[in-house]
C-alpha cells in the first residue's frame, strides 16, 4: 500500500517530475544504454560464483502479492524500513548522488549494496560509486547499464594489469571524485575488497519473451527483501527497487498494472520523498534486472 | 554364504525423487532431479508389503551405501548443454560421470572421489531455435548415514555461549536464495538493536542476519568463527550472553523468534 508522503510517479506526471532534473543546479544526465543482447547475451553475467541464472528466483505467485505486502508493511520489514534506520544516528541512510554524471547505472548496484549491508546489519559505509565507474569507463562520462555494474560488484575486472574488484567507501574514493591516481592506489582497492558482493540473481529480464515472468521475478525479489538494480528504456535511467507497492487494490491481484516499485534514486535526498519514489502503471517495471543478495561481511 | 547373508542381512532400495518445482512454462523446458538410491542393512526376517518394510523386533537397521544420480530431461533438444556441480561454500567444481546420455534425457553421476558435502548441479541449455534455459538443483552427498527417523535438530544446551564472550549478540543464518526469513521483522530488529551490545569501534548492535555462504574480511572474525560452528538446519539462530546460549533453527514466527530472544536478553 501507498504511503501518506509516497512520491507517486505515474503516465501522466512523469515527465515532471522524472525528466529534465537537476541536482544542485546540475542538469541530470540519462544514460542509460539498453543493453546490447548481442554483445552480451543472457548468460553473459551468469559467471560469478554465487550468481545464479533467473530461472532460480523462487516466485511468489501474484495472487499472493497483496497479503504480503500487507504483510511487510504491517511488520516493518520492507527494504525502506531497514533503510529508514540504518543511517547515520539510526536514520535514514542518505541517497546517492551521481551529480550530473552518466553513472547512473554503477550508482543503481551501489545502492543495492549499501541496501544488503543494512538488511544484515552491517554499519552503515556510504560508498563510491564513482570508483567503479570511472574504472570500467576509464574516467570518461558514459552511460551504461545495471547488471555491468553489479558485474564490477561480482567479478571485478582487470585492467592494466591491476585487479580491480568491489567498491570502495567514500573515505578512500571521494564521493563525485574522477581523480585518476585513486585507480592505482593500493589502499583503495584494499578497502573495495570488503564491499564485494558474493551472490545475485542476474538477468531478471532473460525472459524478454515472457515479461509476465520478468514481472513476477522483479516483484517475488522485493516480497523476499531481496533489493534489485532495474534499468528502464523509458527513462533512460537506472535505480534500486526496494518494496512492491500495492498502488490500486481495486484490480486484480494478477494485474501487474495494481502494482507499483517503491525505487531508491540517485538524485540526492531531495528528489521524489527522501530520494525515493514509488513508479506506476506503464511506469512500474524495468526493462533490464539483476538482484543482489548477499554482501561480504565486513564492518569497516 | 547366501542363506547367512538373508539372515542377517537385506539391501534394500529406498528410491525416492526430489524434483524442482517448475514455475513457468519456459522454464519447464527442462528439468533436474535427483534420484537417491539408498542400501540398508541390518533388518530380521524382512518382507515388503504395500510398499512398507516389516521386520522383526531384533532389527537394527543402519545404512550401507547411498548412490547419487542426476536426472537431465529436456521437453525439447537444445544444441548446446552444460551441466556441472560446484561444492559450497568451497565452489570447487566437479564434473559429473554420464551414466546414460540421449537427446532428451541424461543421467548423470557424481565421481568417487566427489567429497561428502553439500553440492549445486546447475545446467544451461542454449538453443538458436528453443532460446536458453537453466535450472538449478541442491544435493548433499552423504555427510553421514541419514537416520531413518531423523530427529529434529537439537539446541545447545544452557551453558555454552556460542560466542564465547560476554554480551548479548546474535546471528542468524538463512539461505540468500529464498529471501530474507519472513520471521525477521521490524519488531525483531528494533528488539535486536535495544538489546545486543554495541560493537566498541562501530557503534552498533552486534547482530547479523547473513548468507549462509557468507564470506567474512578479517575484522568480522567473530561472526566467522560462529559460523563455523555450523548449522543443522535453515534458517538458524545463533545467540550468547554472559554465560549461555543457543543454537537451534529460527523459530517460525515473529513472535516465536522474540519470545526466544528475551529468554535470553532479557
Amino acid at each position: 500500500m501507498l504511503r501518506d508522503d509516497d512520491f507517486v510517479i505515474d503516465d501522466e506526471n512523469f515527465d515532471a517530475t522524472c525528466r529534465n532534473q537537476k541536482i544542485d543546479g546540475l542538469p541530470v544526465q540519462y544514460t542509460l544504454i539498453p543493453r546490447d543482447y548481442n554483445a552480451h547475451p543472457v548468460g553473459s553475467y551468469n559467471k560469478g560464483p554465487g550468481m545464479r541464472a533467473v530461472t532460480d528466483v523462487p516466485l511468489i505467485p501474484m495472487e499472493e502479492w497483496p497479503e504480503r505486502i500487507k504483510e511487510l508493511a504491517a511488520t516493518k520489514s520492507q527494504i525502506s524500513d531497514f533503510r529508514n534506520v540504518s543511517g547515520p544516528n539510526g536514520g535514514p541512510i542518505p541517497s546517492l548522488d551521481q551529480n550530473g554524471y552518466g553513472y547512473c547505472w554503477f550508482h543503481s548496484p551501489t545502492s543495492a549494496a549499501m541496501l544488503l549491508r543494512a538488511i544484515a546489519g552491517l554499519p552503515y559505509v556510504r560508498l563510491s560509486a564513482f570508483a567503479g565507474a570511472c574504472i570500467i569507463k576509464n574516467f570518461a562520462d558514459q552511460g551504461g547499464w545495471g547488471a555491468a555494474g553489479l558485474d564490477f560488484f561480482v567479478n571485478g575486472l582487470t585492467k592494466n594489469g591491476r585487479k580491480y574488484l568491489g567498491v570502495p567507501s567514500v573515505q578512500f574514493w571521494p564521493e563525485k571524485s574522477t581523480n585518476r591516481a585513486l585507480a592505482n592506489d593500493d589502499a583503495v582497492w584494499q578497502d573495495a575488497l570488503n564491499h564485494v558482493i558474493t551472490e545475485g540473481f542476474i538477468d531478471l529480464d532473460a525472459a524478454a519473451y515472457d515479461r509476465k515472468l520478468s514481472i513476477q521475478q522483479q516483484g517475488s525479489c522485493l516480497l523476499h527483501k531481496i533489493p534489485t538494480v532495474l534499468d528502464f528504456n523509458h527513462w533512460s535511467h537506472s535505480v534500486a527497487g526496494m518494496d512492491l507497492v500495492d498502488v490500486d487494490p481495486g484490480l486484480s491481484a494478477r494485474d501487474p498494472m495494481r502494482y507499483g516499485q517503491r525505487i531508491w534514486n540517485s538524485w540526492k535526498d531531495s528528489w521524489g520523498a527522501n530520494g525515493t519514489g514509488v513508479l506506476t502503471r506503464n511506469k512500474a517495471w524495468a526493462d533490464g534486472a539483476t538482484a543482489p543478495r548477499a554482501i561480504k561481511v565486513s564492518m569497516a | 554364504m547366501v542363506a547367512i547373508l538373508n539372515k542377517l542381512f537385506l539391501l534394500l532400495p529406498l528410491l525416492w525423487s526430489s524434483c524442482c518445482l517448475l514455475s513457468s512454462e519456459t522454464q519447464a523446458q527442462i528439468k533436474l532431479s535427483e534420484v537417491k538410491t539408498q542400501t540398508w542393512v541390518g533388518f530380521e526376517n524382512p518382507s515388503v508389503q504395500n510398499g512398507v518394510v516389516i521386520a522383526g523386533m531384533a532389527s537394527k537397521p543402519s545404512l550401507s551405501s547411498t548412490n547419487y544420480v542426476i536426472v537431465l530431461e529436456k521437453a525439447v533438444e537444445y544444441k548446446w548443454t552444460e551441466i556441472e556441480a560446484e561444492s559450497t561454500p568451497d565452489l570447487e567444481v566437479i564434473e559429473l560421470e554420464e551414466v546414460s546420455v540421449s537427446p532428451l534425457k541424461s543421467e548423470l553421476r557424481f565421481p568417487q572421489t566427489a567429497k561428502p558435502g553439500k553440492y549445486r548441479v546447475v545446467v544451461r541449455c542454449s538453443d538458436p531455435v528453443n532460446g536458453p534455459a537453466s535450472k538449478r538443483l541442491s544435493v548433499t552427498l552423504g555427510v553421514k548415514p541419514d537416520d531413518p527417523t531423523p530427529t529434529p535438530p537439537t539446541p545447545t544446551p544452557d551453558g555454552v555461549n556460542p560466542f564465547n564472550m560476554p554480551g548479548f549478540r546474535v546471528m542468524i543464518v538463512y539461505e540468500s536464495r529464498d529471501g530474507v526469513p519472513r520471521q525477521y521483522t521490524g519488531d525483531v530488529r528494533a528488539y535486536l538493536d535495544s538489546k545486543c551490545v554495541k560493537d566498541q569501534k562501530t557503534g552498533i548492535p552486534q547482530r547479523l542476519i547473513i548468507d549462509q555462504n557468507s564470506s567474512f574480511a578479517p575484522d568480522a572474525e567473530l561472526w566467522q568463527k560462529v559460523m563455523a560452528r555450523g548449522q543443522k538446519s535453515l534458517p538458524w539462530i545463533v545467540i550468547g550472553n554472559e554465560a549461555n546460549g543457543y543454537e537451534g533453527p529460527l523459530p517460525s514466527s515473529a513472535a516465536g523468534v522474540l519470545e526466544l530472544l528475551k529468554k535470553y536478553g532479557g
